[in-house]
């Protein structure tokens, strides 16, 4: 229970996307709202349009129609320039695959993030001495002690608990993970969850959670089916090029 | 202001024709006495018969003297370092031809650049520029025939302008 | 967002290719130094030919090619057709238009170097590049008819000093059985560097040369051989020299001497202006170096653009990389310039390479040049090679906009899908 009124985090309003070679609406969104701390769980199917929808909230893709109000800005309305900004501030992304620069080492994959922003860099700097510091705070608490290792060398598992304290460092306030535990085994995935919640929490950011695999959705707030309220008609559309790949 | 601009259009076309006109342009033809004829030269054979040198059989043109002149002919370098010219003979034509004599001495001009010149196709036609200096004959303080001292060296274009 | 960041990433990711871009850069080092090489060579080479004969207004020989004639006489290259009656030069250089005269006779030579005969009018009048004279390190000019005079490359890489004697051979190549062994000249001087062909030649008098061939006439060494001191008694004036070299009183002049020596009756002769006949040798040479030139050029194009052909392979795999970007903020143009930089980074790395590959191939061909009169230095290093640096770097750019621009293109499309 928490005495303080939530803010609203993020707000779309009749949000349009279609591809320029398709003839169809693949997202069409009369209303979403996320509240700030939420730990939203997304559930959507492949096909069902849930990278682009990611891509449209994180400012990568602009929507045809619509607005999407972040803490009170409208990304749509921003220039190229000022969206990336903005991206760079207050949103962390985590992948399913392929999260990291394989010529940087884990530390620097982890501090990049920093270096695109700079406020990041200041929260960061306010909770430790250095970046470097920071980094190797966030993959302590991740439960990543193979600091010296070549990226490449790394496992999944471990790929996927750098790739989450890039996202966090800094606290930005919204963490997006399009299937970050798609290719984790069964048995690692709740748990690399687990800290990654707990770590959200700490920061209090709030995170948009995507994945079709429901046995995890029972540790988020709130769950939302990608289907239920994307009117688009995707199946039939998934013929005519520009989905996900 | 209109006027100004018209003064200053022809101010702009009369000037390179009023700087071009220092050196006035001649040919090889002027730099020879209108009433003079080239000789033959006698048979001879120059070295036995201990024939005294005659400092200059070919008169030169007294009015030359002390003229701003632009010629056009070809190179025979005295004085260079590396690709850079100081001295040289120019003459008229090129690649001594053997069936006609050479040329006499009032149809070359030893020039003297002020600076020297590079350039990179000695054999090729050129224009020169300069202040000639005609002298009758070879004294203490002077050589004989056409001295210049040059200012201007400029390579021949194609269309020979 | 700085740009050394920027160009952090760059280099991380060039080194993450180690081995590619090794060979890239490479490729490009040795195209850089080979096109540095060329243009040098036709500078120096050009600067070197003329520096070697100053202030001579006519050179003189048994009637050839004037090409040929300016190479024998004054590179030492090649040989003479034939050679001039003593005769004919002495009646042409006692004429009162001429204020000197060298003559010069070839055709030996010593453990490699050449042998030229000549008399003391040599040292006194002989110039070369902008007129200096020649002077001596150590010693004097010859006067006795064993006595020589060496270049200083002769002295260096032969270690010779004041008093040493040499054993002259007949012909250019030195072997045993054309060496004129029971004539040995000794060394009385050696001359300060010139940096021209003189510093390889052995200088003796004429009379020496004359003494050397007294039982050579038939062409081989002459079953009564004559000994050393048995030449001094003979009558050593020499009946033939192979060129001589004329400075006149004055250069109007010039045309009529000439004219009258390639006239002349009594013996085939060619009389040619050094300066002209250079000019000659220029034009020959001049569609070589052109063609060279040309060459040069290509070979660096080649590794542009295999450099080009690198990245844009590379870009396939960067494609995830740069989707990761992407996600952290960094804009279309970053990614641009990202690929840009890149190719601009290696063009720098492979001058700079290319520059130090020259440096070290012109250190170690200087002695092989010098044997062909060309005197190769850095110092000719000026304002068109860095001109040329220039260029490739400006190149190298361009060419790295075209990667550039289909990152950027890419980056923009792709958004977030993950194509690997």
């Amino acid at each position: 229970m928490n005495a303080k009124t939530k803010q609203t985090l993020l707000r779309v309003n009749h949000l349009g996307f279609r591809w320029p070679t398709s003839q169809g609406d693949v997202i069409d969104i009369p209303e979403l709202t996320i509240l700030s701390g939420e730990r939203v769980f997304i559930k959507g199917e492949s096909g069902s349009g849930k990278t682009t929808l990611l891509s449209l909230l994180g400012g990568i893709n602009l929507p045809s129609k619509g607005c999407i109000d972040i803490m009170g800005t409208d990304i749509t309305q921003l220039k190229q320039s000022h969206r990336d900004r903005f991206r760079a501030d207050h949103i962390g992304f985590i992948f399913q695959l392929f999260n990291l620069i394989p010529y940087l080492s884990v530390i620097e994959n982890v501090t990049l993030a920093c270096k695109f922003s700079a406020l990041r860099s200041e929260r960061a700097l306010i909770k430790s001495a250095s970046l470097e510091a920071e980094a190797r705070r966030l993959l302590s608490h991740l439960q990543l002690t193979d600091l010296d290792k070549q990226v490449s060398d790394l496992s999944v598992g471990q790929q996927q608990r750098v790739a989450a304290a890039r996202a966090l460092i800094g606290a930005p306030e919204l963490i997006i993970a399009d299937e970050p535990t798609s290719a984790l085994d069964a048995d690692s995935r709740e748990h690399f969850l687990q800290l990654l919640l707990r770590e959200c929490a700490q920061s209090g950011s709030t995170v948009l959670f995507v994945s079709h695999d429901s046995s995890l959705e029972g540790i988020f707030d709130r769950s939302i089916c990608l289907r239920d309220i994307n009117r688009a008609n995707l199946r039939d559309k998934a013929q005519q090029g520009g989905l996900t790949k | 202001m209109k006027n100004l601009r018209w003064f200053m259009v022809l101010l702009w076309i009369v000037s390179p024709l009023v700087f071009s006109s220092e050196y006035r342009e001649v040919s090889w033809g002027d730099l020879v006495p209108k009433d003079w004829l080239q000789n033959a030269p006698t048979e001879q054979d120059f070295f036995e018969s201990g024939l005294e040198p005659q400092t200059i059989e070919a008169p030169v043109v007294a009015a030359l003297n002390k003229q701003k002149l632009k010629i056009a002919g070809y190179i025979l370098p005295i004085k260079y370092s590396g690709m850079f010219i100081s001295e040289f003979l120019l003459v008229p034509t090129f690649g001594a031809c053997i069936h006609t004599p050479p040329p006499p001495e009032n149809q070359m001009i030893y020039v003297s650049m002020e600076e020297p010149v590079e350039i990179a196709t000695p054999w090729a036609p050129v224009w020169v520029s300069g202040l000639l200096s005609a002298q009758k004959s070879q004294t203490k303080f002077a050589t004989a025939g056409y001295q210049m001292k040059g200012a201007n060296l400029e390579a021949m274009d194609f269309s020979g302008q | 967002m700085n740009p050394l960041l920027l160009l952090r990433l760059t280099f991380k990711s060039i080194l993450n290719r180690k081995f590619t871009s090794g060979l890239t850069l490479f490729s490009i080092g040795i195209s850089v130094c080979l096109l540095l090489g060329v243009e040098t060579i036709r500078k120096e080479a050009k600067h070197s030919f003329t520096n070697t004969v100053s202030s001579t207004d006519l050179l003189v020989g048994a009637r050839s090619g004037s090409v040929q004639l300016l190479l024998y006489s004054v590179f030492r290259i090649g040989n003479a057709t034939n050679n001039i009656g003593w005769d004919s030069y002495e009646k042409i250089s006692s004429h009162p238009s001429v204020a000197w005269s060298i003559p010069i006779s070839l055709g030996d030579s010593h453990r490699g170097f050449r042998v030229m005969g000549t008399s003391s009018e040599y040292f006194e009048h002989f110039r070369f590049a902008n007129e200096r004279a020649l002077s001596f390190k150590q010693g004097r000019p010859f006067s006795a008819v064993y006595d020589a005079v060496v270049g200083a490359d002769v002295a260096e890489e032969l270690g010779y000093k004041l008093g040493d004697k040499l054993t002259l051979a007949h012909g250019v190549y030195d072997t045993d059985f054309a060496r004129h062994n029971d004539k040995p000249f000794v060394l009385l001087g050696i001359l300060e560097r010139t940096g021209t062909p003189v510093d390889r030649t052995i200088h003796v008098s004429l009379q020496g040369i004359e003494a050397l061939h007294t039982d050579w006439q038939s062409g081989t060494r002459s079953r009564d051989q004559v000994s050393a001191e048995q030449t001094l008694e003979m009558d050593l004036e020499p009946k033939q020299i192979t060129a001589f070299m004329l400075g006149l009183n004055s250069k109007m002049e010039i045309f009529k001497i000439q004219r009258a020596i390639n006239n002349y009756k009594k013996e085939p002769l060619l009389a040619v202006l050094p300066g002209v006949a250079l000019g000659e040798l220029w034009q020959l040479i001049g569609v070589a170096e052109k063609a060279l030139l040309v060459i040069a050029v290509f070979v660096l194009l080649n590794s542009l653009v295999g450099l080009l052909t690198a990245i844009l392979t590379s870009l396939n795999e960067r494609r995830r990389e740069i989707a990761i970007l992407r996600s952290l903020g960094c804009r279309p143009s970053q990614i641009f310039i990202l690929l840009a930089s890149e190719s601009l980074l290696f063009a720098v790395l492979g001058c700079v390479l290319g520059v130090l590959l020259f440096i070290f191939s012109v250190v170690l061909s200087q002695p092989l040049l010098q044997q062909y009169g060309l005197y190769i230095s850095l110092a000719s290093f000026g304002t068109e090679q860095v001109a040329f640096i220039v260029a490739v770097i400006a190149a190298s750019f361009l060419m790295g906009s075209i990667p550039g621009y289909r990152a950027y293109k890419q980056s923009l499309s792709d958004g977030m899908s993950i194509k690997i």
